[in-house]
Formats: C-alpha cells, sequence, structure tokens
C-alpha cells in the first residue's frame, strides 16, 4: 500500500476509529453487501489499518518458471484482492517465490490495494541490504510496506539498516517473525527494547503457545501480530477436515474449516491479520470469507477450542 | 521441509532436460564408456581417464543444474552446486592429477554390490522413467541428473582395488542424505530407497578401507 494523499486522509479518518479495533473498508473493490464489509485491523503504531486475512507465500508461490503454473498464481491473487485482500507475505527464504509474486503483481490489470511485506534473511549489514534491494527489485516497488527481519537472523545488524530506511522513508514499517514455538524470550525482548511495528508468529487453534506471553506483551507494546501457518502448514485440515463443522458455526459465519481456524486466529484481541497460503483459487476463496462476518467472542473461542480438541 | 511440491520439482527438472538436450545423452555414453573401461581391464590412462571424465560430469551437475536451475526453487541448491564444483576438482585432483583411484572389479562383495548399483544406475534408472511415461527429454540420466550420478559415483568408487581416499565420499553422502530426506517427503519412494542404498554403499566403502592397509597410491603390482 504506497501512500497517497486520499489514502493519507482516509489513514487518519480511520486511525481515529481504531479504538473499535475492527473497522469496515470503506472502498471495497467489489460489493459485499450480502456479507457486509471486510473486516479490518489498525496498526497501533500508526492506526492504519488493514484487512485481517493476508496471504502467504512459502511453497505455493515458489513454481519457478513454470508459466502455467504461473498463469494458476496469478489467478489466485487476482481472486486474493478481488475478495478485499491486501498483505502479501514473502521472503528471500522461498525460493522463488519473490520473483513469482512480482510477475503476477506486472500483470494486474488493476493496480491492486498492495500491502507488501516480505523478510530479510542472512548475515551481515551489507548482504542485508543487498538482499532487501534485490527483493524490491524482484516484486517491482520502489519500497516496501513492511520488512521483517526472517526468524531475527542477525536482528541488530537489520534493525540498524532498517531504523534508518525507515526515517527515509525507504520502507513503511519494521518488524521480526519467529515460527513454531521458537525463541520466544528473543522475540519478547526485542519488542519490548526496539521500536518495531510488527511481530510475526505461528499461532492457531493448536499451537497456542503465544497466548502465554508473546500475545500478551505485543499488545502491551503497541506491536501489530502477523498470524503465520494458520492451518499448521494444511496438517488441520488434515486431522479435521473429515468431520462435520459444529452446527453452531454459522453463529460465527463460518461456512467451512478454513474460516473456522482462520476465525479462531483473528479474533485473539492482539492479533492483526493471519496470512494462510494457498495454491488454489477455491481456498483463497474460503479463506478470504473469513475476513467477513461475526467473529467469536472469549466464551466462543473456548467452545471451538473444547469442539476441535474432542474430534 | 521442502519450500516446493513435486509438481514444481519435476517441472524444474524438465526445464533443466530441454535446455541441456541433447546434451543427456552424451553423458549417458560417457558413464557407459567409463563402465566398458573398467570391463576391459586394467589400464593406468584409463583409470586417470574415468577420474576425469567422473569430475567434468560432476562439475557440470553443479555448475549447470543447481546454480542454474535448482537454485531459483531452493537457496540450499547455491550451497550444494558449490559442493558438487569441489567433488568434481576432488576427483580431477585426486584420480587425474594424483593417480590414487585404481579402478577394478573384483568379484567380492564390494565388487558385485558395486556392479548391481553401476546397472542400477546407467540402466535400471532411465528404463523406469521412461516406462513411466516420461519422454526422453526428461529422464534423469546418469552423467547430468545427480542422484543417478551419485549411484553411478559409489559404484565405480565400490570397484577400486585399494581404498579411494575418503575425502571422496563426503559430498556423495551429504548429497545421499539431503536428496533422500527429500524424496521422502515429496513421495518419491524409489529415489528415496536408492539413496539409502548410495548410504550403504558408502559405508561399504568406508569399511572396504578400513579392512585393507593397502597405501592410496598406485600398487606395485601396476
Ligand atoms: N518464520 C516465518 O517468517 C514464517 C514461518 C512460517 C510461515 N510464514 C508465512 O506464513 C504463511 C502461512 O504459513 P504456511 O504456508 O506455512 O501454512 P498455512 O497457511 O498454515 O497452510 C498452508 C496449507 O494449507 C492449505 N490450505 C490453504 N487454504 C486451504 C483451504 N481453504 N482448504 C484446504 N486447505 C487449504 C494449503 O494447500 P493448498 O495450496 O492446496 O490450498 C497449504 O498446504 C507462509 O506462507 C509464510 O508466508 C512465515
Amino acid at each position: 500500500m504506497q501512500p497517497n494523499k486520499q489514502d493519507v486522509s482516509r489513514r487518519t479518518f480511520l486511525a481515529s476509529a481504531a479504538a473499535l479495533g475492527v473497522t469496515c473498508q470503506f472502498f471495497a473493490p467489489n460489493a459485499f453487501a450480502s456479507r457486509g464489509p471486510i473486516l479490518k485491523r489498525s496498526i497501533p503504531s500508526t492506526g492504519e489499518t488493514i484487512p485481517v486475512i493476508g496471504m502467504g507465500t512459502w511453497i505455493t508461490f515458489n513454481v519457478g518458471k513454470n508459466e502455467a503454473l504461473r498463469a494458476k498464481r496469478l489467478k489466485v491473487l487476482q481472486t486474493f484482492f478481488d475478495e478485499g485482500g491486501a498483505m502479501i507475505d514473502s521472503s528471500p527464504m522461498y525460493g522463488s517465490s519473490e520473483e513469482v509474486v512480482g510477475y503476477c503483481l506486472r500483470r494486474m490489470p488493476n493496480k491492486p490495494s498492495l500491502f507488501s511485506a516480505t523478510k530479510v534473511w542472512t548475515v551481515s549489514q551489507w548482504l542485508g541490504i543487498r538482499q532487501m534491494k534485490k527483493s524490491e527489485a524482484l516484486w517491482g516497488l520502489d519500497r516496501f510496506d513492511l520488512m521483517q527481519i526472517h526468524n531475527l537472523l542477525d536482528w541488530q545488524a537489520h534493525l540498524e539498516t532498517l531504523k534508518e530506511w525507515k526515517t527515509q522513508g525507504r520502507v513503511r514499517y519494521v518488524g521480526i517473525t519467529t515460527s513454531h514455538g521458537r525463541r520466544h524470550d528473543d522475540v519478547e525482548r526485542v519488542m519490548a527494547k526496539e521500536p518495531i511495528d510488527f511481530v510475526q508468529l505461528t499461532y492457531n487453534i493448536l499451537d497456542r503457545a503465544a497466548e502465554k506471553r508473546l500475545l500478551p506483551a505485543a499488545a502491551e507494546h503497541g506491536r501489530a501480530v502477523i498470524v503465520n501457518r494458520p492451518f499448521r502448514r494444511g496438517a488441520l485440515f488434515d486431522r479435521f477436515d473429515r468431520h462435520p463443522l459444529p452446527e453452531w458455526a454459522p453463529e460465527i459465519d463460518c461456512t467451512n474449516w478454513a474460516q473456522f481456524f482462520l476465525k479462531f486466529a483473528i479474533s485473539h484481541p492482539a492479533v492483526t491479520c493471519a496470512i494462510p497460503a494457498t495454491s488454489q483459487v477455491a481456498h483463497m476463496r474460503e479463506n478470504m470469507g473469513a475476513a467477513y462476518g461475526r467473529l467469536p467472542d472469549a466464551k466462543m473461542r473456548k467452545r471451538m477450542i473444547t469442539f476441535v480438541e474432542n474430534l | 521441509m521442502l519450500p516446493f511440491t513435486k509438481e514444481v520439482y519435476d517441472s524444474v527438472f524438465a526445464q533443466y532436460s530441454a535446455a541441456i538436450w541433447p546434451l543427456q545423452i552424451i553423458g549417458w555414453l560417457a558413464c557407459v564408456s567409463m563402465v566398458a573401461c573398467i570391463a576391459m581391464g586394467p589400464g593406468r590412462t584409463s583409470d586417470r581417464l574415468i577420474s576425469s571424465t567422473l569430475a567434468i560430469l560432476w562439475l557440470w551437475i553443479g555448475a549447470v543444474y543447481h546454480l542454474q536451475h535448482l537454485a531459483s526453487i531452493l537457496w540450499i541448491s547455491d550451497f550444494l552446486g558449490l559442493a558438487f564444483v569441489l567433488q568434481g576438482i576432488m576427483l580431477l585432483w585426486t584420480g587425474a592429477v594424483r593417480n590414487q583411484l585404481v579402478f577394478r572389479y573384483l568379484s567380492n562383495f564390494a565388487g558385485i554390490f558395486g556392479a548391481v548399483l553401476l546397472t542400477v544406475a546407467v540402466f535400471a534408472y532411465p528404463i523406469i522413467a521412461w516406462s513411466d511415461g516420461r519422454p526422453l527429454a526428461g529422464v534423469q540420466f546418469s552423467g547430468t541428473a545427480p542422484t543417478p550420478t551419485t549411484i553411478f559415483t559409489c559404484a565405480i568408487l565400490l570397484l577400486t582395488a585399494v581404498r579411494p581416499p575418503r575425502h571422496l565420499l563426503a559430498v556423495p553422502l551429504a548429497w545421499a542424505i539431503i536428496a533422500g530426506a527429500a524424496a521422502w517427503e515429496l513421495g518419491i519412494t524409489e529415489e528415496a530407497i536408492a539413496m539409502s542404498v548410495v548410504v550403504v554403499a558408502i559405508a561399504v566403502i568406508s569399511f572396504k578401507a578400513r579392512q585393507s592397509q593397502a597405501p592410496t597410491s598406485r600398487p606395485c603390482a601396476e
């Protein structure tokens, strides 16, 4: 999301409404009258709002030079934007994913409402700068909305660069990432001490370790939270897909398991958005459906956990 | 945890194959020639020739397959490519320059094991893939594809009169473990089994080395 004047004034207005936590999208690309406006959450450091569902690219967008597979991913990405999505998350670690995202973005008929998020994943400040510049070129962007330090690798070195880049306007937000419950102590320490905007971590209905310290710490220090692995890399479907949804699923506007899992993740008060990855248009539609309608409250969240744990 | 699916892996291999066609036939013929050299019996020149040819194949796979093709979907391929290039250089140095590799078929366990592996690498691998309906250009041939070439190399190293220096085993072992684990994750069971057999072959080569007190240089009888 490269800001223009209109965006800024809209953002300023939304920031003042951000106390609501979840806000509505005014200019959705399509009309979603039947299911209401897309759910958005505000980034604590600025009040800018982003849709609660983004998109990951690990494995799914690493299709190399294969034109047929690239064409399929283009449709997935188009569906993502058509359904109101904005944040795309990638990393130089994901093979050709950044190149494929860039390839797709260049072929989008309408300039999408992109919120670009990638990572720096290397050692040393010098290599980090080279890598971030390469990512900009691969995506075809002048700057990223969010640059994250992947799994905290050499984070001190990269944070120094990113602080400077943020001051110069070369990047809008800075973040750190972790996954599978690794290095929670370090993440907590960085969140407390450093001026980062985002933290990315693993959180899903079965992996809830982040609830103990990281999510409360993010709320306390005013960091936006991106949830990775919301489907446990697809394992949640392997385990629960053969079971029917609970009969009370319509109470939280869920029509499939994907929405059930995603609504669980994004309904934690400290979570800003989740970034499920998919290679399929039908799955993208299901996933984006979680960004509409009612979200579970604390009581319902407990009921969801009890339900899946007893399956 | 691999960052790609089997579909993508196959497509990268198909692109590599299409890009180098018909070099895979030349690589395969080079492997057949090496087998013929060993079958024809001892010869100082043929030992150096076998080492040099094998070295060129490792250099090719490192520089072209890993660094130019697989690296586009797998970051670790940059390192794998360099490892394959290093293996090529080590084969050149040990075999062609220092003449420390003496190839000989001996009808003991290592010899028979080596002969079976050679047959698998040179003939069974392409035939199975071809009968599976792949176009000739998409078949993994020894000489240009890393997995059958690793099997072929270990087979050749089983067919040595004196122990091959251990440094020649490190890269094949690393590749067998990495490729075996990757094949298992992608559900390519036959390749995972083949890579496990390579690990056993490397263990046999090392065992052979421990048993034999022969020097690593060419024996006096030569
Ligand atoms: N340390 C880090 O920075 C870090 C670590 C992990 C992940 N991440 C980020 O987080 C993103 C998400 O995590 P992830 O990709 O590991 O796992 P995930 O999003 O939990 O799961 C992805 C899997 O779920 C399947 N899926 C998606 N939607 C589905 C649906 N509606 N129905 C059935 N199956 C569905 C996908 O298969 P299909 O393709 O068939 O839909 C895919 O196999 C990553 O892509 C990456 O961008 C970052």
